[in-house]
This record gives C-alpha cells, sequence and structure tokens, in this order.
C-alpha cells in the first residue's frame, strides 16, 4: 500500500505563489508549503529571498528631490496661463 | 509667482481642504490653484521622474500636468480625490512621452545585467558611513536603470505600487484597468526588476 505524501509544492507553483507572499496575501496553508518548499530548494529560495529584497529596494526609495531649476520652470510654464476669470 | 503669499486661509490656522481649493479653483480664483500646486508639485515630480527616468523629460510632464489640470479643473467631479485625479493626469501625460520617444530603450526580460559592478544591497540606514551611502546612491542609480529597461506597462504598475506607495485598487483606479490585471502586472514587473537586479541582492 502506497503511503500518503504530505504535498508539497513544486517550483511552477511556487512562482505564483511567491507573489502573494511577498504582499503578505497567502493564507497559512500557502505560506506554510511555500516555506517548507524553499527549505529543500535552494533555487526558489533564492527567487523568494531576491524578490522580497527588490520590493523592500522599491519601497524604501526616498523620494526624489525636485531640482530647483524643474520648480522655477513649473512656475514660469504657470505664468503664461494662470488668468483669474472676470 | 512661486513664491508669492499662501492662499489666505478660511480659518486662520487651519488648512483649506483640497476640495476647498478645487471649489475656489473652479470659480477661478488664480491663487486656489496655485496652493494646489504647491501642495502636489513635488509628488507630481516625483512620478513623472520614476516613469521618465530623467529630468528633463519629467520637468516637461510635471508643466504639462499642472497646465492640463488647470485646464480641465471645471471638469472636476470630485468623484475621485483631487489627488488622484491628478496623479492619473500625470501617468497619462507621462506614458504619452514614452510613446513618443523614438528611440526607446526596451530589452528582452531574460536578457541578462552587462554590469558587472560589485554592488552590495542594503537598507537605507540614517547612520550609515559614508560608503554606504555612496553605495545606496549607487544602487538607487541602478534600480532607476533597471525601472527604466522595463516595458512600461510593468514599469508604471511597479512605480505606482512599491515606489509610490499606492494601494491596488488606486492603481486600478489611476490607470484603468482591473485590479487582477494590475496584481498581475505588478508582480512581472518585479519578477524582471529582480532578474536585473539580482546581482547586486
Amino acid at each position: 500500500m502506497r503511503k500518503k505524501k504530505t504535498r508539497i509544492c513544486d517550483c511552477t507553483e511556487l512562482k505564483v505563489w511567491a507573489a502573494l507572499y511577498v504582499e503578505g496575501e497567502a493564507p497559512p496553508t500557502i505560506r506554510q508549503l511555500l516555506l517548507l518548499h524553499i527549505q529543500t530548494c535552494r533555487a526558489c529560495a533564492q527567487l523568494v529571498h531576491s524578490l522580497q529584497r527588490t520590493v523592500d529596494l522599491c519601497r524604501l526609495q526616498p523620494n526624489c528631490d525636485m531640482p530647483a531649476q524643474a520648480h522655477e520652470k513649473l512656475w514660469g510654464a504657470l505664468k503664461k496661463h494662470l488668468k483669474p476669470k472676470k | 509667482m512661486a513664491k508669492s503669499k499662501s492662499l489666505q486661509l478660511a480659518v486662520p490656522g487651519l488648512p483649506v481642504s483640497d476640495k476647498e481649493l478645487v471649489r475656489r479653483a473652479q470659480q477661478g480664483k488664480v491663487e486656489a490653484f496655485e496652493e494646489l500646486v504647491r501642495l502636489y508639485e513635488r509628488k507630481v515630480y516625483n512620478i513623472t521622474y520614476r516613469l521618465l527616468g530623467n529630468e528633463e523629460d519629467a520637468n516637461e510632464a510635471l508643466q504639462d500636468t499642472f497646465v492640463r489640470a488647470y485646464r480641465s479643473i471645471s471638469r472636476f467631479k470630485f468623484k475621485s480625490s483631487f489627488y488622484t485625479w491628478l496623479y492619473r493626469i500625470a501617468t497619462n501625460v507621462s506614458l504619452t512621452k514614452l510613446r513618443r520617444r523614438k528611440t526607446q530603450e526596451t530589452v528582452s526580460l531574460d536578457e541578462p545585467v552587462k554590469n558587472t559592478d560589485d554592488l552590495k544591497y542594503d537598507i537605507p540606514d540614517s547612520h550609515s558611513t559614508p560608503e554606504q551611502a555612496f553605495e545606496q546612491k549607487r544602487l538607487r542609480e541602478r534600480l532607476q536603470e533597471a525601472l527604466a529597461r522595463l516595458p512600461k506597462e510593468y514599469r508604471t504598475v511597479v512605480v505606482m505600487r512599491d515606489l509610490e506607495g499606492l494601494s491596488n485598487e488606486e492603481v486600478s483606479a489611476t490607470l484603468g484597468i482591473t485590479v487582477p490585471a494590475v496584481k498581475s502586472r505588478l508582480h512581472r514587473g518585479r519578477m524582471a526588476l529582480r532578474e536585473q537586479l539580482a546581482r547586486y541582492l
């Protein structure tokens, strides 16, 4: 009689679930399966890790500094267009 | 004009809401529109710069956005926040610019990153050493380059969600696409970005 295997996700499924995982939207069972999988699959562990870091990197980006020149040009352009209604 | 006095407040000490500023701007009060510009010019610059990837185009898009907003503010119906509406204009202006670029650089998502600089990922830290600060600056530049290489459908969503912090619903409303489409593009965009940044992470 065949032993019932514990379900483990494959690498294709993991790619789909990784999206949910980094969003914090993976249901507990999926999350658990994913974490189990990456314990034994180095490629997927790297994928999840680097995907998470990519997202973190984007989220940690400070706002760009608006150059003074951009501010001046903007107001210069607006000056030509902004006219009070009579 | 930029240094002109702030809008006279209805109640001294209390800020005037966006809605009130928009209403006044719709009545032709230029100073109300100027106040809206002052409130949002930096945010709009951020989105135009991140979508277009260079100062010159970002400046033009910034100007076009506010000029267009001024011309059409009478048609603003308060169905969304003023900022969402403005954001949509900025995005559309930027996307139109992107489409018009004759020498738009696009590469295969599978193409490996050519730059081999040994750049380490680090979380920005206010106590970082000059060397770390330099590395972080370079990493930001790499990120901007990688973003610029993404197909615009992915880039737009990644910029809005991960750099600008909008929700899926806000991105959906701004771009006029469904939330599942936002999620799909976001994941594909992130995966493509990950590929390009892999050696730096």
